[in-house]
């Protein structure tokens, strides 16, 4: 600011900001920087001067700027408010709320090629669109008079429990001059409680009738499965893995092997329901076993449309399988081999004494 | 160690040496059909055993005996109770016989074994034991089991000229055992035939065992010789083994009664010498008691030898033989011999005069068949 050529004041303001002096008696100037452009080819800045209790007598033009005052238009800076509601705060899983988008342009100047843009909502699905402006929206005035805009109206259910911020919509828009500009909505809260959802659970119990054998012998395997929940467990599957020392034998109706492995497949286990399958499997070689088992199923909780994979895995306690009652004999051939050559020697001998006293 | 060879002639030469190859095996007459797989015989001498037979059926009945010791003498199938024919099947194959015996090497002793009565042993014991006495110089004596009264005139007269034929083939001595006289044992008569065949086994077993065992008073084969030398050449065996406790004055008197001898015989008037062989344990054993009772039977025989084996654990068994100097049992069977050789003899008169045929065929003399 000068006084003549003498520089009174200098700085910098940031938009809102202003500056004022005195001039002449009782003369009052304001400058307000109203915002800055930085979107064109060089930078602009508009500014608000008012100037207020002066004397007319005060005031002469000394130069008249080329196209200045007269050819200047006037371009304000528009200002969207958006807003999103919603009918209901707090819901169950499964539950529907409505959602409305509206926009009012409010500032000084209306907003020209307006998007708005919804993001995907995490933990509900879209469950219909009622109303949503389809294209861009290419101008809404401002102003009291001019009521809000009615952007999108949807219904969005819940998928899941939990207390969840709605994502803000967001609108992009210019003013007259082409300058852009960009808005945010309010993001509502909303509670969702577990509420009554159905599920499935599968209780797998895999017992053996021994918990020491012999090589060689026998053990029988009994898996009771149990449907605990409220949902049909559906295409129930339990893979039974029959460790390397052991062979699976048979097993009763309702098991089948697929590729030498033994399978347990049900199409519907209803809630409340139980089934008993049994199977033996056979002690190949020393050591400590447990036969493990690999469950799958799936289910409708109700609420979603997707069905609902579970899985799981169980296994029996453990089997000590010692050494069978003859493994002796192959630990040392000689266990054989001696009795054997004691058995010819005495078919031997018993044949000459044949050959000797036969008449 | 001796050398014994003890021969089984004819069917019940055979089934007395299957019984002793039996007993030998261990388990007497109990001695089960399979010991042969798992057992031998246990002789206490080296003792060889020939079976000869004309009936292969009869040497097939062996069951203990070993199959090269069962000779088979080709003659169809037994020559029938007829000697005259086992005679002449001995003649033609005399030298194979002989063969056999020599092939089992030189003895101290032999025994044959057979009946008197029947076809191929009482034929061919007399002349097996002639050859014997001509080749070897070692004693050989024969055990004769006499039939069964009732059996038929053919075996009384078979009895009869065989014994006779055996006293004068030069056999050593003749130790007597009569089916007759041990029929009393009960039984079916198959049960009574192997019990005797028992018997006399059990008692030739003792007799070889007690030849050649360590006795606390011996008696050995000299012994054996100069009593089967007494008397008429004929002896008897006697025998009794407790089963319980008993005083071995007892079990001496035991064997020399009706019940342990094999042959009727009054002892203390029959008898020319005994020989006795007790066994049992050392408790049992009492030497004043066995004192008392030799010397009671030598004031009546003569002399008496006597042997004692001790054997732990044991309860007393006593054997005694006895030489004879006479037999009113063999008189008597003799007499009844007679009576059956007087009875066939005439009966085959008329067969040759042909009186009962001719009365038969005559009362169609002179006659055509009319169609």
């Amino acid at each position: 600011m000068y006084e003549r050529d003498k520089q009174i004041k200098t700085g910098l303001l940031d938009v809102n900001e202003s500056v004022e002096f005195d001039f002449e008696d009782g003369g009052k100037i304001q400058m307000r920087l109203e915002s800055v452009h930085t979107g064109g080819v060089l930078p602009r800045a508009t500014v608000e001067i008012t100037m207020s209790n002066y004397n007319i007598g005060d005031l002469y033009v000394n130069e008249v700027i080329e196209s200045g005052r007269s050819g200047a238009a006037f371009a304000g800076d528009p200002k969207l408010v958006v807003s999103k509601n919603v009918d209901k705060s707090e819901i169950e899983v499964g539950d529907v709320i409505t959602v409305t988008v509206n926009a009012k342009a409010t500032g000084n100047d209306a907003a020209y090629d307006v998007l708005f843009t919804d993001p995907k909502q995490e933990h509900f699905v879209l469950k219909e669109t009622t109303y949503e402006v389809s294209t861009r929206i290419p101008r809404i005035d401002f102003g009291k008079s001019i009521p809000e805009t009615l952007v999108c109206i949807y219904k969005l259910k819940a998928t899941e429990a939990g207390t969840f911020d709605l994502r803000a919509v967001t609108a992009t828009y210019t003013n007259s001059a082409g300058q852009t500009y960009e808005s945010s909505s309010n993001t509502p809260t909303i509670t969702v409680l577990e509420g009554d959802k159905q599920r499935a659970d599968v209780e797998t119990m895999m017992n053996v009738d021994l918990s020491s054998v012999r090589r060689n012998e026998r053990i029988t395997s009994t898996v009771i499965m149990r449907n605990i929940g409220n949902a049909p467990a559906k295409a129930v599957r339990l893979d039974i893995v029959v460790p390397e020392g052991m062979e699976y034998v048979s097993g009763g109706e309702g098991i089948e092997t697929v590729g030498g492995k033994p399978r347990i497949y049900i199409d519907t286990l209803q809630p409340n329901n139980d089934k008993e399958f049994s199977y033996t499997l056979k002690a190949k070689e020393v050591g400590k076993y447990s036969i493990s088992s690999e469950l799958s199923y799936e289910y409708n909780n109700g609420v979603d449309a997707q069905n609902i994979k579970q899985n799981d895995t169980f296994a029996t306690s453990s089997i000590d399988v010692e050494e069978g009652r003859f493994d002796f004999l192959l630990k040392n051939p000689l266990y054989i081999a001696i009795p054997l050559a004691i058995l010819a020697a005495i078919g031997i001998h018993i044949y000459r004494r044949h050959r000797e006293y036969r008449y | 160690m001796l050398n014994i060879l003890v021969i089984g002639n004819g069917q019940c030469g055979n089934r007395i040496l299957d019984s002793i190859n039996r007993h030998a095996m261990g388990g007497g007459k109990n001695c089960n059909k399979l010991a042969k797989f798992y057992a031998k015989q246990k002789f206490k001498s080296h003792v060889e055993t020939l079976a000869f037979n004309t009936a292969v059926n009869d040497l097939k009945e062996m069951k203990f005996t070993k199959a090269k010791d069962r000779v088979h003498i080709p003659h169809l199938h037994g020559v029938g109770a007829n000697r005259n024919v086992g005679k002449q099947v001995f003649e033609e194959n005399k030298e194979m016989i002989m063969r056999q015996v020599e092939e089992r090497g030189n003895f101290d002793i032999a025994f044959v074994l057979t009946s008197a009565s029947g076809g191929t042993g009482s034929s061919f014991t007399p002349l097996l034991v002639r050859e014997m006495k001509n080749r070897y110089d070692y004693p050989v004596y024969c055990v004769v089991v006499l039939p069964f009264r009732e059996e038929g005139t053919l075996y009384l007269q078979n009895t009869a000229f065989s014994i006779r034929d055996i006293r004068q083939s030069g056999a050593d001595g003749i130790i007597l055992a009569d089916n007759q006289y041990l029929k009393n044992i009960g039984g079916n008569i198959e049960e009574a035939y192997n019990g005797i065949n028992d018997m006399v086994a059990e008692r030739l077993l003792f007799l070889l065992d007690a030849l050649d065992s360590e006795m606390m008073m011996v008696t050995d084969l000299g012994d054996f010789k100069t009593v089967m030398s007494g008397g008429a050449g004929l002896a008897t065996i006697g025998f009794f083994r407790a089963d319980k406790e008993m005083p071995i004055k007892t079990t001496i008197q035991n064997s020399l009664s009706p019940s342990g001898l094999l042959f009727s015989t009054n002892v203390y008037e029959e008898a020319s010498r005994a020989m006795i062989v007790i066994k049992g344990d050392r408790k049992y054993l009492s030497i004043d008691e066995i004192s008392t009772e030799v010397e009671k039977l030598s004031g009546a025989v003569g002399h008496v030898f006597k042997g004692i084996v001790v054997r732990d654990g044991e309860y007393p068994q006593v054997l005694s033989l006895l030489t004879l100097e006479s037999a009113h049992e063999l008189e008597k069977l003799y007499n009844v011999a007679v009576q059956a050789i007087h009875y066939e003899k005439a009966k085959k008169q008329r067969v040759e005069e042909g009186i009962e045929m001719k009365k038969t065929f005559s009362q169609i003399e002179g006659m055509e068949p009319e169609y």
